[in-house]
């Protein structure tokens, strides 16, 4: 019931305070990636249109690709979809009512987040290896 | 948007500080959020210096320790000291715990103490809950049935007895639904985990006979799929249970009756 | 102010009686790109070199145009439910919120459909005439 109040009354703390456990940190970058997926997204569609368009647009495309910058987008794009897909599976299987032991949320977490780094560079690397 | 950050009445100060008495050689720093209603100031953080060698060994027995000898206006709930009451929940080292069962060992360095997160703060520890307890009492915690009662009790299978363990031990602390994010940002909608894990302590029991209006209720993007597995939940039960995995299981049941 | 009991608050205007259909559209959209983000991955580290003709030569391929258009379907589709979601996480405001649904189906059917167009641009002119 509302009672009277003296004066408002404060929110407690809550972001600050949190010791986040490893679980929440790869929820929020679940998100994160999502989102950074769908940005890769714009990149995808320059590439396809670019490609559509002609020689002279694909290759200024490509240029930028091979820009600094266009490299460093593209490596972030990479490992936002495989930490997404990796995670992904892993609410995948929670969603199939597996993997619910603390021990293994944290686990599955932390293969998730090693293994999206591991293979985003096994990706690069075999990348690279293509260009002979 | 939602407020990611403190509104200007609710953001921390720095507070007093309590020395030891004379002549203490154990002491520990307790750092406590307090704000009352009386004084027309925002909250701030007191440091009490705390003697350990005359002092119990739970968290608990520090605070009432500092309420008896040191500061009588620190306010916060207690009632039973043994993890089964649930009215000493708290923010404790980070994280929502119950004061009585979690050891000053297991905290290393100075010990804060704050109320759970993202409430309205009543009064130093302690949170207006009275929304948590109305969505509790939204999920009818009870037995419900149509068929009229046997002459004996509702008979139920060893098997199906079995399905509620680990769902009946709740005991209301809070902890789990003030760690969620989802129910930081969504409490006025979202029913959060221990609503949650009490909805379906009732739908998997086979005795009872509301399944079908149980989960009619729930099926909502609020007030069930804000949930995504953040594990806040799960991680922070002071009682061990796992409200993440009782939501998934209705999120089964819902698809279960539609797919 | 209003002056409300707590059941009342909490009740609020009712379960909309919907949520499963979202979850089990995420959940089939999910799984459907589980491959179609490896094939995708795959392919473009095969096409990281190759100059234009290669390209041209990799979209017109019937089957890597199908798997592009379903990964570009699939793909908008997932992120349109996926963004769904963050704003009704973080964006409560209603006139803002209702905006934001809006920019989101717009958002993802454009960028989909310029994707789609691309692909399919390719792949008609790659038709011996």
């Amino acid at each position: 019931m509302a009672e009277p109040k003296l004066r408002p009354r404060p929110r407690s703390p809550f972001f600050d305070i949190y010791r986040w456990p490893l679980t929440m940190l790869t929820s929020i970058l679940h998100r994160v990636t999502g989102i950074g997926i769908a940005l890769g997204g714009l990149l995808l569609a320059c590439w396809l249109v670019a490609l559509a368009l002609g020689p002279d647009s694909y290759a200024r495309v490509q240029a930028f690709h091979g820009h600094f910058i266009g490299r460093f987008l593209l490596f972030g794009f990479t490992w936002a979809l495989v930490y997404h897909w990796l995670n992904g599976i892993r609410h995948l299987a929670w969603d199939a009512g597996i993997g619910f032991d603390k021990q293994t949320g944290f686990r599955s977490g932390l293969f998730v987040l090693l293994g999206s780094v591991g293979f985003t560079l096994v990706i690069w690397a075999l990348a690279y290896m293509m260009r002979g | 948007m939602v407020e990611f950050a403190l509104p200007k009445n609710s953001k921390v100060k720095k507070g007093k500080l309590h020395k030891a008495p004379e002549g203490a050689t154990n002491v520990r720093n307790f750092q406590v959020y307090r704000w009352s209603p009386e004084d027309d100031e925002n909250p701030r953080v007191d440091t009490y210096e705390v003697d350990m060698d005359t002092c119990g060994p739970m968290v608990l027995d520090a605070l009432i320790k500092i309420k008896d000898e040191i500061d009588p206006t620190l306010t916060f709930r207690r009632s039973c000291r043994e993890g089964i009451c649930g009215s000493c929940a708290m923010n404790i080292d980070g994280i929502n715990t119950l004061a009585c069962t979690k050891g000053m060992d297991e905290v290393k360095g100075d010990v804060k103490v704050y109320p759970l997160p993202h409430a309205d703060v009543v009064k130093d520890l302690v949170p207006d809950l009275t929304h948590f307890f109305a969505q509790h009492a939204m999920m009818e915690p009870w037995l419900k049935t149509d068929t009229p009662a046997p002459e004996g009790e509702w008979l139920q299978s060893e098997e199906d007895r079995e399905k509620i363990d680990g769902l009946y031990e709740c005991i209301l602390c809070a902890s789990c639904s003030t760690a969620c994010p989802s129910y930081w940002w969504n409490s006025d909608r979202f029913m959060g985990p221990a609503a949650l894990l009490q909805a379906y302590r009732w739908l998997i029991d086979s005795r009872d006979e509301a399944t079908e209006e149980r989960l009619d209720a729930l099926e909502d993007p609020f007030r069930l799929y804000r949930c995504h597995t953040i594990f806040n939940c799960t991680n922070t039960c002071p009682k061990g249970l796992n409200p993440a995995k009782a939501i998934a299981e209705i999120k089964k049941m819902m698809l279960e009756r539609a797919v | 102010m209003s002056i409300r009991t707590p059941l009342a608050r909490a009740r609020g205007l009712g379960a909309a009686s919907e949520g499963a259909d979202h979850f089990w559209k995420k959940t089939v959209t999910s799984v459907a790109l589980v491959p179609l983000a490896v094939w995708f991955i795959w392919s473009l580290i095969g096409l990281a070199w190759k100059p234009y003709e290669a390209a041209i030569d990799f979209v017109a391929e019937p089957q890597n145009t199908i798997f592009l258009l379903l990964f570009i379907a699939v793909g908008f589709a997932h992120f349109r439910m996926g963004l769904h979601s963050v704003i009704d996480d973080y964006i409560h405001d209603r006139p803002y919120k209702i905006a934001a649904l809006i920019l989101n189906d717009f958002f993802c059917v454009v960028m989909g459909m310029i994707c789609a167009l691309s692909v399919l641009k390719v792949f008609i002119l790659a038709i011996p005439a």
